[in-house]
């Protein structure tokens, strides 16, 4: 009886990290097909101000081309993210992450990261930080993923 | 078996190390995940964000101890970038 009660905390222990790690992945079935550009953001990442406009651009021009951007939301507080945006703004769909369940299923290794997924839902580049000079590089990324599957 | 594992006064100390054992499991990192440090980016949570207080702390250490230098910038702010 003791034996039991004594073996409950371990095991659920054990049993919660793998549910934990298994919750988190944001449901991207909904844009099979589609290049989907997934940027890690918060109000307190200040090259996020700077790839916003960018990520705007990106987004309008290649709508049509079946990419969708979607910026995830790290912020604990949603307050400071909608003060954040109502400054910059976005024309992309986004998604709010407060306990970090998506990131934590992305490990990544600092912010603001992007997380590249092809039209077959696989990721195929992951872009740490964002820098103004590697814009051409993160571009042709983008145009490369949706060159395939035309 | 278990019985027989876990009977007794090693019985006992069998089942404390197991306990410890798997709850150590659970601790992954030490340092913070990147998404959670938006407390480190605060201006208050820099380590040198007042650079008359560093000059004022430089010359005291300087002119009391002869010391100087010995400052390094890892491991604070938000990490970005």
């Amino acid at each position: 009886m003791p034996l039991r009660a004594a073996l409950f905390l371990p095991i659920l222990l054990i049993v919660s990290s793998v549910t934990a790690a298994s919750a988190g992945a944001l449901d991207l079935s909904a844009y099979k097909g589609k290049v989907v550009y997934l940027d890690f953001w918060a109000s307190w990442c200040a090259p996020c101000r700077q790839s916003f406009p960018w990520l705007n651009e990106l987004q309008d021009t290649y709508r049509k081309n079946g990419l969708v951007v979607i910026g995830v939301n790290v912020d604990h507080d949603r307050d400071l993210a909608d003060g954040f945006l109502h400054k910059t703004p976005a024309s992309f769909d986004i998604v709010y992450d407060p306990d970090g369940q998506i990131a934590r299923h992305y490990e990544f290794s600092g912010m603001p990261t992007s997380v590249l997924i092809d039209r077959d839902g696989q990721v195929r580049f992951v872009h740490a930080g964002f820098f103004p000079e590697k814009r051409g590089e993160y571009l042709a990324h983008v145009q490369t993923l949706l060159s395939k599957g035309l | 078996m278990s019985q027989v594992l876990l009977a007794g006064a090693k019985g006992a100390r069998r089942l404390c190390a197991f306990m410890l054992l798997t709850t150590l499991a659970a601790c992954e990192t030490f340092n913070p995940q990147p998404w959670d440090r938006d407390l480190m980016a605060k201006k208050v949570m820099q380590l040198n964000n007042n650079a008359v207080a560093l000059g004022i702390n430089d010359h005291i250490y300087f002119s009391k101890e002869g010391a100087s230098g010995g400052r390094s910038t890892a491991g604070g702010g938000c990490g970005c970038n």
